[in-house]
């Protein structure tokens, strides 16, 4: 299922309502003569609240006290400092001086009266607004002289910004421009804004010049096979003139100038080679050294980042650079884990004495991915170099002897049978699996009551391995053994013992005749003639 | 060169294809190229191919399939080399029971392919 | 004390409440960036050296079974058959299982790849309705194939039934009219055999298929849909997979893998009972009850994902269908959840217990839920004055930016991980879409979950007998 990471936070609409600042606020120096019912007039406040708000006792003002006024959420008074002077002029209104005056008047009735209710009729109205309206803020502005004062100071980038910034600010937060919380967030916006263009224009410029950088590849490459392709099957003066000259071309090393078009080649070299065997493959070793790339596959062999190592060193197993072999040596020892394995195999492919030598002292677990790795390497070697040590077979690293016993079994390294065979004990189940596979392919008839001992086990996988081997290394039919499993085990179990019928010569008699006995329990049947189409 | 006669490749690996093409064609075979079943199919019937080569894993119709094809519902059955990456010992028995009169595994040596060519073509005459 | 102050208290908690959560959502997003990113780069790093005939030509490669659940897909199944049989694996098995169609797709499917019934012995490992006949193919050139015919039982039920008749030891589930591409199977076994704890499934990216071209069943080229709703769709997955699971993978909390392909250890599958057809989320529930179990034993696990681009399906083109889908899942998420409460903030189950099943419980779940609350409290407290407009566009637009933050950085990771939008004007489309889509798309998302939300509540089950909803719009050439 694919759940939207969604933009959850678009429910932020439903709470710009109050949040943090459900209401503006800001302070009053209180002036020479003011009253507190004057300013209570001013801000269509009621006194006792102003007074709660300011935790006063008495309405007794002081000149220079300095209110806090918490203006209800609706309201957008604009005020303006004129001359010492506080004046007011509401702006978001779509009503007129009626209606300020109206509000007005209504405001001071219901200073006296504890009624909430009116407040919030009084609000309603002033709350027609139009969104539009709102915005009109910016227009009708005035900046605080404070404010203003300090954009005039000195110059220089960081305070150009600085200054744009605060214009920035100051024409959408006007005379909320004291409010913390607005400039984080305008300013988180701009970052957002700012890295959400960077990664735009470097998304655009990628593209377009990845557009540009594959259609020269794809023509590159084309070119390049061509050529290659020419150069490994032709001798010089069998070619055409075409191919004579981008041949020339090519020897002269006027192809794959940059280092770019070197790596695209080198690509191409190294798909062409894993295709390839025999003389072909010589030939190309041969091109490639002509072309000295393999001064690239050097440069890149010293790169500090791993994955370009890696890389190198895949391109130098699989060209067989061996003079490179010291080099990839001391790699194995690198700290980069997959440096280290790529470099193991790589030693195995350039032939190297005792590649395998690692698994000696292997603490982690070899995954099966390495392995098959590790036997694809091993499987361009000559079987009697690969040099083997059956310390590996007793090793306590139980991925390092599952290893060493499937090379036995593929190698046929019948004379450390007995050794494998002590592995049966082993705890792990798949180490235990492995060891009857080895039974199976290597050992005899001898091993047959062995395996029959270990029938008594609750793996089933291990049972069908058990019962595989049994079925293989037999020399006299024993049908009642395999029937009796196939009535008393589960059902997978079962099926493989009656496929094991196919290796005990007239077996498949045997199965058809349990197909068609009726003293046979259903499920036997029923199994017992699944097993019987090979397609199954 | 005289024309050895015409071989059909199958091989959705344009780079493999390509050098495929190259040898037969030095060695004087005329080439025919698909990288997808139903191309191949479609080009067995129509360039009348006097040996097959073929990939098994290719796109739309199955290598296997095409084995079938050729060997059964062509007008003249064609000699069918495979060339695959998979060799396990399933695949192998089965484009042989299929009727595949070669089976080659990746990596392949282009001279050894050439021979077994040879072979086949002066088999069926 | 009046109601009014109270009224004031409370709505300011609520308020509070919602503005942490909204700034604890946006870390997590920033985080879940983060763990992608690291993800993604490490993978595509070792990819780059990456020999796909290895494994193809290994004997230790594993066997996988391939299960494709197939329902009134009469016009394109053949293709798709025919794609599935050439996908680039040496030891599958393909299974396609026909849920009681009332088409003629087990006819077609019979008679194209000439098939006849056998007599296959079918053990019930898990709960499945009735199989009626197993079917495979006279020619061996299709000897990968198998047909089960059954009795309807729904896509879960269906799953099931593949897994019974399945011989190997991992499976891949997938959906039959998605289009897997060639070498899909090579890269979803690699985490199986790469790692050294237990690999219990893999999951991989899925991408939107509407307006690319295709061949008999093949994709031959990417396009970005112009039309609204894929188009918007391509957006959100390139978030939800690319940014989203790759990094819940990369701490291991991976508790979801798409039903329309993901490859899984069958012997875990089977150990818990397979898909569940209780529920309409069947597979994000089975992949947490797999998890459970395997903490249960107290055995180390892991649940992979491959960020390659494997897997294309056709996405819903209509608001009908789209709003039914999200239902679905909105549906599926919660009978999940509610299925294993127990492993809500449940140290016993590890960084799914006290990490991913609680960000799906509070983010992905109660999200909707708490987004259209705050509309409709938005729209209550503007009706009666309380709405501070100036902050309110404040916090839109720091929304908008942060949305559009981080769908940008969605692209980039598109961009810059396997690039399947080669031209600049798909780039374009896609940022288009990234600003356009907080006003219409989402909404509507929200609205399907919302809907979702109150079906469950009303006691809607699963999607009945009709299975599921084929998407109507295929390109069937």
């Amino acid at each position: 299922m694919d759940r939207i990471l969604c933009l959850i936070l678009f429910i932020l609409i439903g709470f710009s309502v109050s949040t943090v600042q459900a209401q503006d606020s800001l302070y009053h120096v209180v002036q020479k003569g003011e009253t507190l019912s004057e300013i209570s007039l001013i801000y269509n406040k009621r006194i006792d609240r102003i007074l709660r708000d300011n935790q006063l006792q008495t309405e007794l003002l002081e000149i220079g006290d300095s209110l806090l006024i918490i203006l209800p959420a609706k309201s957008t008074y604009l005020l303006s400092l004129k001359n010492g002077k506080i004046s007011e002029s509401k702006n978001n209104n779509i009503d007129t001086e009626e209606s300020i005056q109206k509000s007005n008047s209504v405001a001071k009735k219901s200073f006296e009266q504890e009624d909430s209710i009116q407040n919030k009729d009084q609000e309603i109205n002033e709350t027609k607004v139009s969104k539009t309206d709102s915005s009109t803020n910016k227009e009708s502005l005035y900046q605080p002289n404070v404010v203003e004062s300090q954009i005039d100071e000195k110059s220089g980038i960081l305070d150009r910004i600085s200054s744009l910034y605060k214009k920035i600010t100051i024409s959408i937060l006007s005379y909320n421009y004291g409010s913390k919380l607005a400039h984080y967030v305008i300013l988180t916006n701009l970052v957002l804004l700012f890295f959400t263009l960077i990664m735009l224009i470097i998304g655009f410029f990628s593209r377009v010049f990845k557009v540009f950088r594959d259609k020269k590849q794809k023509r590159y490459s084309e070119f390049f096979e061509n050529v290659l392709t020419h150069f490994l099957f032709s001798t010089e003066d069998e070619l055409d003139d075409e191919a004579g000259l981008s041949l020339r071309y090519f020897k002269e090393e006027r192809i794959a100038k940059t280092r770019r078009e070197r790596s695209w080649l080198i690509k191409l070299f190294i798909q062409l080679h894993n295709d390839l065997v025999g003389e072909s493959e010589e030939h190309l070793k041969s091109l490639f050294l002509m072309h000295r790339l393999d001064k690239d596959v050097e440069r890149n062999l010293k790169s500090k980042r791993w994955y370009v190592k890696a890389k190198a060193i895949h391109e130098i197993g699989n060209m067989e650079l061996g003079n490179f072999a010291d080099e990839v040596k001391v790699n194995t020892k690198n700290q980069n884990k997959e440096v280290v394995f790529k470099s193991i195999l790589t030693l195995i492919q350039l032939d190297k004495k005792n590649p395998l030598a690692f698994l000696s002292y292997l603490e982690i677990p070899l995954t099966e991915w390495q392995q098959i790795q590790l036997f694809y390497a091993l499987g361009s070697l000559d079987e009697t170099k690969i040099s083997f040590d059956k310390n590996w077979l007793k090793s306590k690293n139980d991925s390092v002897v599952i290893f060493a016993i499937r090379f036995c079994i593929r190698y046929n390294r019948h004379e450390f049978i007995g050794l494998i065979k002590k592995n049966l004990e082993n705890p792990n189940p798949l180490v235990q699996i492995e060891v009857i596979n080895a039974i199976r392919a290597l050992g005899n008839e001898s091993n047959i009551e062995l395996l029959k001992s270990k029938m008594s086990t609750r793996f089933s996988e291990k049972k069908q391995a058990l019962i595989k081997a049994i079925s293989l290394l037999q020399m006299e039919p024993d049908s009642l053994f395999f029937q009796n499993i196939i009535r008393q085990s589960d059902y997978n179990t079962a099926l493989i013992a009656a496929k094991a019928f196919y290796s005990i010569p007239s077996g498949i008699e045997v199965l058809e005749r349990m197909k068609l006995d009726e003293n046979e329990p259903e499920m036997v049947r029923s199994i017992v003639t699944h097993a019987l189409d090979r397609r199954l | 060169m005289i024309n050895q006669g015409k071989i059909l490749i199958v091989e959705d690996d344009l780079l493999t294809q390509k050098a495929l093409e190259f040898r037969l064609k030095k060695d004087g075979y005329t080439v025919v190229k698909a990288s997808d079943g139903l191309k191949a199919k479609e080009l067995l019937i129509s360039e009348n191919p006097d040996l097959l080569i073929t990939d098994l894993m290719i796109p739309f119709v199955s290598g296997l399939e095409l084995i079938e094809f050729a060997k059964n519902q062509l007008k003249k059955a064609i000699p069918v080399i495979v060339l695959s990456a998979a060799n396990q010992e399933k695949i192998i028995l089965d484009s042989f029971n299929l009727g595949a009169d070669d089976f080659m595994s990746k990596p392949f040596s282009p001279l050894e392919l050439t021979v077994r060519v040879k072979r086949l073509l002066a088999k069926n005459g | 004390m009046n109601t009014f102050d109270f009224f004031q208290k409370s709505y300011l908690f609520v308020n509070t409440f919602i503005f942490i959560y909204a700034i604890s959502v946006s870390t997590f997003y920033i985080l879940l960036a983060i763990f992608a990113f690291k993800g993604m780069r490490r993978h595509k790093l070792k990819d780059m050296y990456f020999d796909q005939r290895i494994i193809l030509s290994s004997e230790y490669s594993p066997a996988l079974s391939l299960i494709a659940p197939a329902y009134n897909e009469s016009l394109t199944v053949i293709d798709n058959i025919r794609s599935l049989l050439s996908l680039h694996y040496s030891n599958l098995e393909v299974i396609i299982v026909n849920d009681g169609s009332k088409d003629d797709t087990l006819q077609k499917c019979i008679e194209t790849f000439d098939m006849e019934p056998v007599d296959f012995a079918v053990n019930y490992a898990v709960n499945s309705k009735e199989i009626k006949t197993v079917y495979k193919a006279k020619n061996p050139a299709y000897r990968r194939l198998v047909l089960v015919d059954k009795v309807n039982g729904g896509k879960a039920d269906a799953l099931n039934a593949g897994i019974n008749i399945s011989s190997n030891k991992y499976i891949v589930c997938i959906d039959v009219d998605c289009i897997i591409e060639q070498d899909a199977l090579i890269h979803m076994i690699k985490p199986f055999l790469e790692s050294d704890v237990r690999v219990i499934a893999t999951g991989g990216v899925i991408r939107i298929a509407n307006e690319c071209e295709f061949r008999n069943g093949n994709i031959m080229e990417v396009n970005m849909p112009k039309s609204f709703f894929p188009r918007h769709q391509v957006l959100e997955y390139l978030r939800a997979f690319l940014m989203g699971r790759m990094a819940w993978a990369e701490i291991n909390g991976l508790m979801l893998i798409s039903g329309a392909f993901g490859v899984f250890d069958k012997e875990i599958v089977i150990a818990v009972g397979g898909y569940d057809h209780k529920t309409v989320g069947e597979d994000m529930e089975l992949v947490v009850r797999m998890r459970k179990y395997m903490h249960q034993k107290k055995e180390k696990y892991k649940v992979a994902f491959v960020p390659e681009p494997l897997c294309w399906t056709e996405a819903p083109s209509s608001y009908k269908v789209l709003s039914r889908q999200r239902n679905r899942w909105t549906r599926g998420t919660i009978e999940t959840i509610m299925m294993h409460k127990d492993v809500f903030m449940n140290p016993k189950y590890g960084v799914m217990g006290m990490v991913s099943f609680p960000f799906w419980v509070i983010f992905e779940w109660f999200a909707p839920i708490i987004e259209f609350a705050g509309i409709f409290l938005l729209g209550a407290m503007a009706f009666f004055g309380y709405v501070n407009w100036f902050y309110f566009w404040l916090f839109l637009t720091l929304v908008y930016c942060f949305a559009l933050f981080i769908s940008t950085i969605s692209i980039l990771f598109e961009e810059f991980s396997y690039p399947q939008y080669r031209k600049v004007s798909h780039l374009f489309w896609l940022f288009l879409t990234a600003a356009t889509e907080p006003f219409l798309y989402h909404p509507m998302n929200t609205w399907a979950a919302i809907r979702g939300n109150w079906d469950i509540y009303r006691g809607k089950k699963t999607w009945g007998e009709m299975t599921r909803t084929g998407f109507t719009n295929k390109k069937a050439r």
